[in-house]
């Protein structure tokens, strides 16, 4: 045990400084008194004897300090001494101390929550053993395609095939499809967050239950529960086990709970059912686009994925395409993030990365304040530092000390920031990222973000601390002992770095100003029809089994039940809301053979006769639907003015034949253009069929009601109407669709907010700077404007002196800051056009010119002010 | 950094007598630098200060161990001891001392 008597005895040489001083002390003095006896007993006397003791041992100090070095604690016990001086000096300028923590605190914490927004939706790996191993497999088609959130989508039947052709590759091939359910329990039905999967999900996942056991079959008529769901709706009971619910109309027996935190293989998309894929389309079919799956497995180990995607690609073109029409040009594997798919993932990654750079910005903008204050701050312990170099502290030691102090500084701001995140982490849990799909997305502080704020802390103290150190801490005696200013090199890299400040305030300024412009254009778009007193109800009978006759009568006995109930004006049915997609996309063509025009990627709606007097949206030419419109009639339709725009530049569409999904109709009516998307830009071209010569399950009520209704009321209402029609029918959806433009709002006012606040943070940030440079200058050179007062210099001369040259700076500062804000909106219009981003208007540029002339006017007075105020009596009497 | 002023063998010597001292039984440090001048015969004069850090580096290094004691006079004393590994140490270092001090003897005959 002699190695663990020997470490002990290092661990407390290392950290007992205090009793290592004191053994030492104690050892000495006994040495010492021994000695001492020794003599006095051979005769000398005690003073004498003493005196030949000390010679005998030599120099006690200087042996004290050969043991102090090889304790081998110097560089700890210095670096303590530091951050006892460091806090020292803090707190001895607590304004000082307070602006530099505040400012590194907005710095850090803008950027660390944009960063945990970030982490949640971008890189946090999936919550599953080896979710590296997981890969999406992605098959590319032409004609019949269907591209969720979750992936692209093949039939069951082709799924299968893949599930044999790949056994090489995976460990196992599970498909999965996002849907909404209507769950029965007792009594009313709901809408819950599902998901159709495979019987090898789960194990595919390679997960286990938390309570209970998992389906594993296509066709069992069971049902898994998310973890939240299984704690929100039933209380943590663990008797929910075998108990029967009812999804889609069928019969499911819960046979167990997901693990908690799994909530799906979306990020923000939370599952709270899953259920066998077979069982759930056993009423509907497998057939239909509704049950196709994405699909993803786990290689093997020891595959390679290059080996396997290429193995795939392979499989893809040997397996015969399922549709005639269909082409198969191969497929890819893509790994498994938990991002979501499509248009979606890229709209979130720019927003995001956009985001993220403007947080940067800030912070480097707080880094450049930080530094400029750090400079004034070493001039002005100038002679302090001098004394400390003149009695021989080496240039190494004060660089340490005065990065300890910095350090120290950083690290304050760094918990600061970490505040500012945990308090922005809340606000950001609400932010809705992706359009109209309600992700919930929880940013969260996790391992990974705390070590980015950690990160962020370290750099901003390197990047902000060491040149002021260095500077602060350069030989230049002489000047500094004998007066305690300096020369003016340091004054000019401060301007420099308050110049940089000023440039990248403006950048932000310039961009946040350009988003809130096109905010306020959208927020202003006229929608070409009256959202105001609407409520829209959606429900799907797809799954439940309706044929097109029951479905049909079904909708138009709700029609019927809602138009009586008390303060509902008019009621509508259509197949999709005209705002935010839903309506299924078909190519139209004039029926002129292969000549005609063709117009690709059209939304085709069905609606009924009520629906373009409900909407308000007027029909310019022909006629609207009316009820003689019916299965078997001649199939009519009803183009807007974009799609006749562009099937017929130069003729009247009434009576022109058109050919799309369906057959062939007549254009019987021409309605005017409005807005079913919120991007700015001109409306697209749409087209209108009668409800009754087209089913699909899917219908949203459009119910117009007066002034002065409870539209909650109302609601409940219309839910009780289809409970009473269907107890198995959910309501999917239902809210005032005015409530639904601004949601559909919602991420571009999130962003527009926090770029706004960005903007905000950045030019405070650089006003503070400016203040610091101003004030300081002010007070360096008091004296001298004392004695140009005494001399009778009026007071525009002295304020020509503070801020002449700052002005000249201010100004490049500002232009430098136009041209290159103005550059950076066009690269971020081009990363995000989606939102619809235009050229920076003028008036943003105007706007952004007169904050920052009121910024500097408010940074600059008070610094003005104090210089012309200067006393020369008070100044001369100084010296 | 501070200057050292032993040389390498005076350091290592010193190391060699605390340790043979040290093997004789525990003693402070005092008692260590009288043992010395007394065995040497006052031909080691040695600065007794000098003495502490280089216990302070022996005791580091794992080769003896302290722990307070009192003297026979009653008084607060630290002791040193030898460790196992320091008697392993001490007869290598004892060995190839005499070795050397052999091969020296050789040379100086030889002139």
């Amino acid at each position: 045990m002699s190695w663990l008597h020997a470490a002990r005895a290092r661990l407390r040489l290392l950290f007992g400084r205090r009793e290592a001083e004191a053994r030492m002390d104690e050892e000495f003095r006994l040495h010492i008194e021994l000695e001492t006896e020794k003599y006095i007993r051979a005769g000398l006397d005690p003073r004498e004897a003493r005196r030949w003791a000390l010679i005998a041992f030599g120099g006690v100090e200087y042996h004290k300090e050969l043991m102090r070095d090889g304790r081998g604690a110097r560089w700890l016990e210095d670096f303590v001494r530091d951050l006892r001086y460091a806090a020292r000096g803090l707190a001895r300028t607590p304004g000082f101390t307070l602006v530099a923590v505040l400012t590194i605190a907005v710095g850090i914490g803008a950027t660390t929550v944009v960063y945990s927004m970030v982490n949640t939706a971008l890189l946090r790996p999936l919550p599953v053993p080896s979710p590296e191993r997981l890969f999406a497999l992605e098959e590319l088609r032409w004609g019949a395609v269907w591209q969720g959130i979750e992936g692209r989508g093949v039939p069951y039947a082709r799924y299968l095939r893949y599930r044999e052709a790949t056994e090489p590759l995976f460990t196992g091939l599970a498909a999965h499809r996002l849907t909404t359910f209507s769950l029965r329990m007792r009594g009313e039905a709901a809408a819950v967050r599902g998901a159709m999967t495979s019987g090898n999900y789960f194990a595919v996942l390679g997960l286990h239950p938390e309570v209970g056991s998992f389906f594993a079959r296509d066709d069992e008529p069971s049902a898994v529960i998310a973890h939240h769901f299984w704690r929100d709706r039933f209380g943590g009971d663990p008797d929910v086990l075998g108990s029967v619910v009812h999804i889609d109309g069928q019969p499911f027996t819960i046979v167990g709970v997901a693990p908690r935190g799994f909530t799906g293989t979306v990020h923000g998309l939370p599952t709270d059912v899953w259920v066998p894929v077979v069982a759930a389309r056993r009423a509907s079919g497998l057939e239909s686009m509704a049950a196709w799956l994405a699909l993803f497995g786990r290689l093997r180990p020891g595959v390679e994925p290059a080996a396997a995607s290429a193995f795939v690609d392979a499989t893809a073109k040997r397996i015969p395409p399922d549709e005639p029409q269909t082409q198969v040009r191969g497929a890819v594997l893509e790994a498994m993030t938990g991002m979501v798919h499509g248009g979606m993932r890229d709209g979130a990654r720019t927003g995001l990365t956009t985001l993220f750079a403007t947080a940067l910005l800030v912070l480097l903008i707080a880094g450049a304040n930080i530094a400029g204050m750090l400079l004034a701050r070493g001039v002005a312990r100038r002679r302090e530092i001098g004394i400390r170099l003149a009695i021989g502290a080496g240039r190494g030691r004060l660089v340490r000390q005065l990065m300890t102090e910095h350090t120290l500084l950083a690290l304050l701001g760094g918990a600061g920031g970490v505040l500012l995140t945990i308090l922005g982490a809340r606000i950001a849990a609400a932010a809705p990222l992706f359009g109209s799909e309600q992700l919930a997305l929880e940013p969260e502080l996790d391992r990974r973000v705390l070590g980015f704020a950690l990160a962020l802390t370290v750099a901003t103290s390197l990047l902000s601390g060491l040149y002021p150190a260095l500077q602060a801490s350069r030989p230049t005696l002489v000047p500094a002992l004998k007066d305690g200013d300096a020369g003016t090199a340091g004054a000019r890299v401060r301007s420099l770095f308050v110049c940089g400040q000023l440039v990248m305030a403006v950048v932000l300024l310039v961009l946040a100003g350009n988003f809130v412009r096109v905010f306020q254009r959208t927020l202003a778009l006229d929608l070409g029809y009256d959202p105001e007193g609407i409520v829209i109800v959606t429900t799907d009978l797809g799954p439940l089994g309706y044929d097109a006759t029951r479905g049909r009568a079904f909708y138009e006995r709700l029609a019927e039940r809602v138009r009586a109930i008390p303060g509902v004006t008019a009621v509508a049915l259509a197949g999709a809301p005209l705002l935010g997609g839903g309506a299924l996309l078909n190519d139209v063509r004039t029926a002129a053979g292969d000549e005609g025009r063709r117009e690709w990627g059209v939304p085709q709606n069905h609606v009924d006769p009520a629906f373009f007097a409900t909407l308000g949206l007027p029909i310019i030419a022909g006629r609207g639907f009316t009820d003689a419109d019916r299965d078997g009639a001649p199939r009519v339709a009803i183009v807007n003015q974009a799609l006749a725009r562009r099937l017929w530049p130069d003729e009247d569409p009434l009576g022109k034949a058109i050919d799309t999904y369906g057959g062939e109709a007549v254009v019987v009516g021409l309605v005017r253009d409005g807005r079913y998307s919120l991007r700015s830009g001109a409306p697209g071209p749409y087209l209108f069929v009668p409800f009754a010569q087209r089913y699909a399950g899917h219908v949203t009520l459009h119910v117009r009601h007066g002034e002065g209704v409870d539209v909650g009321a109302l609601v409940r209402r219309i839910r009780e109407e289809v409970r009473a029609l269907d107890p198995n029918v959910a309501v999917q959806r239902a809210e005032p669709l005015a409530g639904r433009v601004a949601q559909m709002l919602g991420p571009t006012r999130f962003a527009t907010g926090l770029l706004g606040l960005f903007g905000l943070l950045g030019i405070a940030l650089a006003g503070v700077g400016t203040y610091g440079v101003l004030a300081f200058q002010v007070a360096r050179r008091n004296r001298e404007f004392g004695i140009r007062i005494a001399l009778g210099a009026p007071a525009r001369a002295v304020v020509g002196q503070v801020v002449g040259r700052w002005t000249v700076l201010a100004a490049f500062g500002a232009g430098a800051g136009l041209v290159l804000g103005v550059v950076t909106a066009r690269l971020v219009e081009r990363a995000l056009h989606v939102y619809g981003l235009g050229a920076v208007e003028p008036a943003t540029l105007a706007a952004v010119v007169v904050l920052l002339v009121l910024v500097g006017a408010a940074a600059s007075a008070v610094p003005v002010l104090r210089a012309v105020r200067v006393d020369p009596v008070e100044v001369m009497r100084v010296e | 950094m501070s200057p050292r002023p032993q040389t390498d063998a005076l350091r290592g010597s010193i190391d060699l007598l605390i340790l043979k001292t040290l093997s004789l039984g525990p003693m402070h440090g005092w008692g260590i630098s009288q043992h010395i001048q007394q065995v040497s015969e006052g031909v080691l004069e040695l600065n007794q200060g000098s003495l502490y850090p280089a216990l302070q580096r022996l005791e580091k290094e794992g080769l003896i161990t302290s722990a307070w004691g009192v003297t026979e006079n009653n008084r607060r004393a630290r002791y040193y001891e030898i460790t196992a590994a320091g008697r392993r140490v001490l007869g290598e270092e004892i060995e190839s001392w005499r070795r050397f001090a052999a091969a020296l003897e050789l040379v100086l005959r030889g002139a």
